[in-house]
């Protein structure tokens, strides 16, 4: 049986994607950007205000002052809803500010919200929004979106545009692969997080892949989802040196996964899922198990906290001068990779940093 | 599903697909070993979605495994 190269088909599925869901960056010049001096001013007043979150850091540099590029990182952790909730009343109250004059904000990559934005019901009450916050079904600047771009008129409302992150398809879903295959083999649920903090945040990956899922049947595009998820699980399964038997099973088990938590999340059943997570029988010996391991920390290292990094810094650098926001997960800028975090990355590019963080546990 | 001639329509897509036309540029893995027998990814993607209804978990468990079988190479 004949099919075309992983490499080929990642690429054709990237390309019938992007077709699908170009990009609604307007990056429209915004007449109303500030210099940093002035941005630093009022977040520090707006946010001192908020008694659920505070500025953690704030570039210190004189040269900065006068730029009119700016970029704010809340910081999120992937656990705590409660923080997710308050991040979406903080980004509402942010973007609807006659004040702050934002531009168009950034998604750290949780399925670009243009993307995952039509796939949601309309006319959703703003307690519906908040318990799909809750449950992961909807992510918070999507909400924002969703909930803002109709509704209100604003001076901000014009440039509430969350643009989606230059990772390529293939490299989203490889990041999510990993921890996938560690639920669908059994593993995760064998291992304490305490041991092995790469599984926190699991399912958050989870809910990103089915928004990811979500998107794709939304662009008619439910065999490139396919394709792109059995190219991939070959690609990182025959990299870990898994006989080819041991990759069928672990493809067949991975859809199983998907699908259950897709029928889950529709029918909003936690339980089956997370049965099926405990449940997974265990398809791995301790050196398989430990070369997947070393495959989910080798991706978090460089295509989260480098290349994904590297290419949040690019963007900020290459759009219209502004303030912009983006919701990005702690270890983002508070890890360094090759000695650098994503204020370093921003920095060197000559962009002064804000960074939010909740205040409470 | 089955179709009106009491076989599965898939089944067709999947023993079909070996006989798919081979692509106009030889594709290189990472190795940079050629792949004469690689096929186009945009036709086979199209014959996928006009041959292949993923209408079933089964159907979409073939689907993906068809890609692990095939020894597709990066």
């Amino acid at each position: 049986m004949t099919t075309p190269t992983i490499e080929d088909l990642s690429e054709e599925i990237n390309s019938r994607y992007e077709q699908s869901f170009p990009s609604q960056q307007e990056n429209r010049t915004n007449p109303n950007t500030e210099i940093y001096s002035s941005v630093q001013r009022k977040f520090h007043g707006k946010i001192t205000e908020n008694p659920n979150f505070g500025i953690s850091y704030s570039s210190p540099k004189e040269s900065f002052k006068t730029e009119r590029r700016v970029a704010v990182l809340i910081g999120d952790n992937h656990m705590n809803k409660d923080l997710a909730v308050d991040q979406y009343q903080l980004l509402k109250g942010l973007y609807t500010d006659e004040d702050l004059f934002l531009s168009s904000s950034f998604n750290e990559g949780k399925t670009s919200a243009e993307s995952a934005y039509p796939t949601i019901p309309e006319g959703l009450s703003e307690a519906q929004i908040i318990n799909d916050i809750r449950t992961e079904r909807m992510a918070q600047e999507t909400a924002v979106l969703y909930t803002l771009r109709s509704k209100v008129e604003s001076a901000s409302i014009p440039y509430l545009a969350y643009n989606p992150e230059s990772l390529s398809q293939a490299e989203d879903l490889d990041i999510m692969l990993g921890k996938l295959i560690s639920i669908s083999t059994g593993i995760a649920a064998t291992v304490p997080d305490a041991e092995h903090k790469v599984f926190k945040g699991l399912s958050f990956e989870v809910h990103k892949l089915n928004l990811m899922k979500l998107a794709y049947e939304h662009g008619s595009l439910e065999h490139e989802f396919y394709a792109l998820l059995g190219s991939r699980i070959k690609d990182m399964t025959s990299k870990l040196g898994y006989d080819e038997a041991l990759q069928r099973r672990i493809a067949e088990a991975t859809i199983e996964t998907v699908e259950t938590f897709s029928d889950a999340n529709r029918d909003q059943d936690p339980t089956s899922w997370q049965n099926k997570y405990h449940q997974a029988p265990r398809m791995l010996d301790n050196a398989q198990t430990e070369k997947l391991y070393e495959q989910i920390f080798n991706n978090t290292q460089e295509l989260t906290l480098k290349t994904r990094n590297q290419r949040m810094a690019d963007m900020f650098a290459q759009t219209e001068p502004g303030t912009r926001t983006m919701i990005v997960g702690a270890n983002h800028y508070s890890k360094k990779v090759d000695g650098k975090s994503l204020i370093d990355r921003l920095e060197e590019k000559g962009i002064p940093v804000i960074v939010i963080e909740g205040t409470k546990l | 599903m089955i179709g009106p001639t009491g076989k599965n329509p898939n089944d067709d897509f999947f023993t079909d697909l070996g006989k798919t036309p081979k692509a106009n540029k030889p594709n290189q893995d990472h190795h940079g070993s050629s792949q004469p027998n690689a096929i186009n990814a945009g036709k086979w993607l199209d014959e996928a979605k006009s041959f292949l209804q993923l209408d079933s978990r089964k159907a979409k468990v073939d689907f993906v495994l068809s890609l692990i079988n095939s020894g597709s190479s990066t």
